[in-house]
């Protein structure tokens, strides 16, 4: 079943990458070349936006990858 | 711009001029239409980057991309600028600073005094956005000193950050990044800097806006509905008092309908709770022409080019004529109203940054043109047409009070503009600063109206020779038949006491600059194709004789220009 949220992260990451991401693929920063530090704060910021979430500061630095990201917003709007 | 190129950014708009920004949206903008570039450095002490990335999508629907080059990280600010920018940004979080307001504001006017010198770019400075009382003191210091240094203004971050409140800082981000500014200042300040600050150094100005009626200023149909019918929502009233704000400004307002002239008439008589009235318009064309040919006449009648004016529609296809019988046209769809009022208030080239006596000037002119052309129809005689019109024309040599004004008429005119310099302010400065070099400003008055300063000359001299850089007089100017006198005085004025034996006009053809080529052929006789200057003998003797017998008083200064 199409994980509404996962879509949504997806979609805001293959922006801010340039390309689509797929449904299947695990991107995180340690696959993805482009994102480094800079490109880190701009993932945070535009998933934020998107998603209308806002992220703890304590996990701002940890949430690199989509899975991580996915998780966090779920827990957010869960909250 | 083409018709495509028109209904696609159209298509951005409600991303563009959105209540809400969002990054996501916005990086997701790539522009299917041509782009200017430009290189903008920015000297900095945080971070701009995540301003830059959005900046991208406003600066398209400008028409522009920069090329964006930084300094490192450096509270002294101390990097000189990258040569080639085009404009340089002083991106400054001046909270890092441990100096109170008053000495902050004395080193950043050392800082911007050198930097000045460093360089020709215009420099663009952000200000404190903070609202405690050093700021406060700061931000009118650091105004201060750019009103002092030529083309040096100010980006009101302090604005952004009233508007958004605690909103505008995000202290999360310094934990990874150099910058303590939150996702919304840095979208809002991305779209400041792309859709009004950037345009506003980098192109001439919108000089109208030219507006449809049904659908676009009020809900409804005139013709069907009738005046009592119409609906005036509380955001079509927003409108029309910003429309009256940029009137005020000087931004001409015009109406281009489709509709009976009868019914516009009643529009006028019945509605009260329309605050644009008739005499708002200094153009309105009624009819069933097509919109495009109304265009023209607005132009026309406004004594513009049509790349000066916006045009607001709801009607997509209209937008789409328009972009394509006039080129450079500026078009925006009247969809839903928040978003046209928001647009009245950021659309590129509406926001510039001051709005001087002369774009006031610029409306009232205006009024008066029509009683002109009138006077000059019924009269035989052209001489005692300008007697009739008790012409002054005030003259100033290397006034720095004039100096925004003529870099302005080097910049925005062109019909009667010899060499299309268009001189920067620092360029500008140099022709009152040197000694060998000066700028004539001109000023025009009659019984009608004040035209404040209309003409601008540069000169320099070369031995015995006087070289005309440049000769700048406003459309708004031209039609009278003073050019000759206008320019010979001001030649005369640039000579002062000094010995000189031949005038140098030097000429480049534009697009625009017909007139200004046929006066100088006029003067100088034979001339050649191309770029290059025509000389003519300087008979002072003979220019006097012909200032004494003109039909025109002649003043010292510009004393009537800010005359109400």
């Amino acid at each position: 079943m199409t994980d509404a949220v996962d879509v949504a992260v997806r979609s805001v990451l293959g922006t801010v990458f340039g390309r689509p991401i797929a449904l299947d693929e695990m991107l995180s920063a340690k696959t993805e070349p482009a994102w480094d530090s800079l490109r880190h704060v701009e993932v945070l910021l535009a998933v934020e936006g998107a998603l209308d979430v806002r992220f703890d500061e304590e996990e701002l630095a940890q949430l690199d990858s989509v899975e991580k990201l996915v998780r966090s917003v779920k827990r957010h709007r869960a909250a | 711009m083409s018709a495509e190129s028109t209904l696609a950014r159209a298509g951005w708009q409600p991303v563009i001029f959105g209540e809400r920004l969002r990054r996501a949206d916005l990086l997701a903008l790539v522009p299917s239409w041509p782009l200017q570039s430009f290189r903008l450095h920015v000297l900095r002490n945080h971070s701009f980057e995540f301003v830059a990335s959005v900046l991208r999508p406003f600066l398209a629907y400008a028409g522009w991309e920069a090329q964006i080059t930084y300094s490192d990280y450096d509270d002294s600010l101390s990097e000189p600028p990258d040569p080639k920018a085009d404009v340089v940004l002083v991106w400054v979080d001046f909270d890092r600073y441990r100096l109170d307001g008053d000495q902050l504001a004395k080193w950043i006017d050392r800082r911007l005094t050198l930097l000045r010198q460093a360089t020709d770019s215009p420099i663009l400075v952000t200000d404190w956005g903070a609202d405690g009382d050093a700021a406060v003191r700061f931000n009118a210091a650091l105004r201060a000193s750019t009103e002092r240094l030529p083309d040096v203004c100010v980006a009101e971050q302090s604005a952004i950050a009233r508007s958004l409140g605690k909103g505008y800082l995000d202290r999360r981000g310094a934990l990874v990044s150099a910058m303590a500014l939150s996702d919304v200042a840095c979208l809002e300040t991305a779209r400041q800097f792309g859709l009004g600050v950037m345009p506003g150094i980098l192109e001439p100005g919108i000089k109208a806006v030219a507006l449809d009626f049904d659908g676009t200023l009020y809900e409804g149909v005139l013709g069907d509905d009738g005046p009592a019918g119409i609906v005036i929502t509380a955001a079509h009233a927003e409108l029309h008092r910003r429309l009256l704000e940029l009137r005020i400004r000087g931004i001409f307002l015009a109406g281009v309908t489709h509709n009976e002239p009868a019914d516009v008439d009643r529009l006028f008589a019945e509605r009260k709770d329309f605050a644009l009235r008739r005499e708002h318009f200094s153009s309105l064309v009624v009819g069933w022409s097509p919109k495009r040919d109304g265009l023209r006449r607005v132009a026309g009648d406004l004594r513009i080019a049509a790349d000066a004016i916006l045009f607001i529609d709801d009607n997509p296809g209209e937008l789409a004529s328009a972009a394509s019988e006039l080129p450079g046209i500026r078009c925006f769809h009247a969809g839903e109203p928040s978003l046209t009022v928001r647009a009245v208030g950021l659309f590129p080239g509406l926001r510039r940054s001051a709005s001087t006596a002369t774009d006031r000037l610029r409306v009232r002119d205006l009024a008066a043109a029509a009683k002109r052309d009138e006077k000059q129809r019924q009269s035989k005689d052209p001489d005692s047409y300008l007697r009739s019109l008790d012409v002054q024309l005030g003259f100033a040599v290397d006034s720095r009070a004039d100096q925004r004004r003529m870099q302005e008429l080097s910049n925005k005119t062109n019909q009667f503009n010899t060499a299309l310099l268009r001189l920067s302010a620092t360029e500008v400065a140099r022709y009152i600063d040197e000694p060998a070099r000066h700028a004539v400003s001109i000023s025009l008055r009659d019984r009608l109206s004040d035209s404040g300063v209309i003409g601008a000359m540069f000169t320099r001299l070369d031995g015995r020779r006087l070289v005309v850089d440049e000769v700048d007089i406003s459309c708004r100017a031209l039609g009278r038949r003073l050019e000759r006198l206008m320019i010979m005085e001001a030649v005369r004025r640039a000579i002062g006491s000094g010995d000189v034996a031949e005038v140098a006009f030097a000429f480049r053809p534009g697009p625009r600059n017909t007139p200004a080529r046929e006066w100088l052929a006029e003067v100088a006789g034979p001339f050649p194709e191309g770029a290059g200057s025509v000389s003519t003998p300087w008979n002072a003797a003979e220019v006097d004789r012909l200032l004494a017998s003109a039909p025109v008083h002649v003043r010292e200064g510009h004393l009537l220009r800010e005359a109400a």
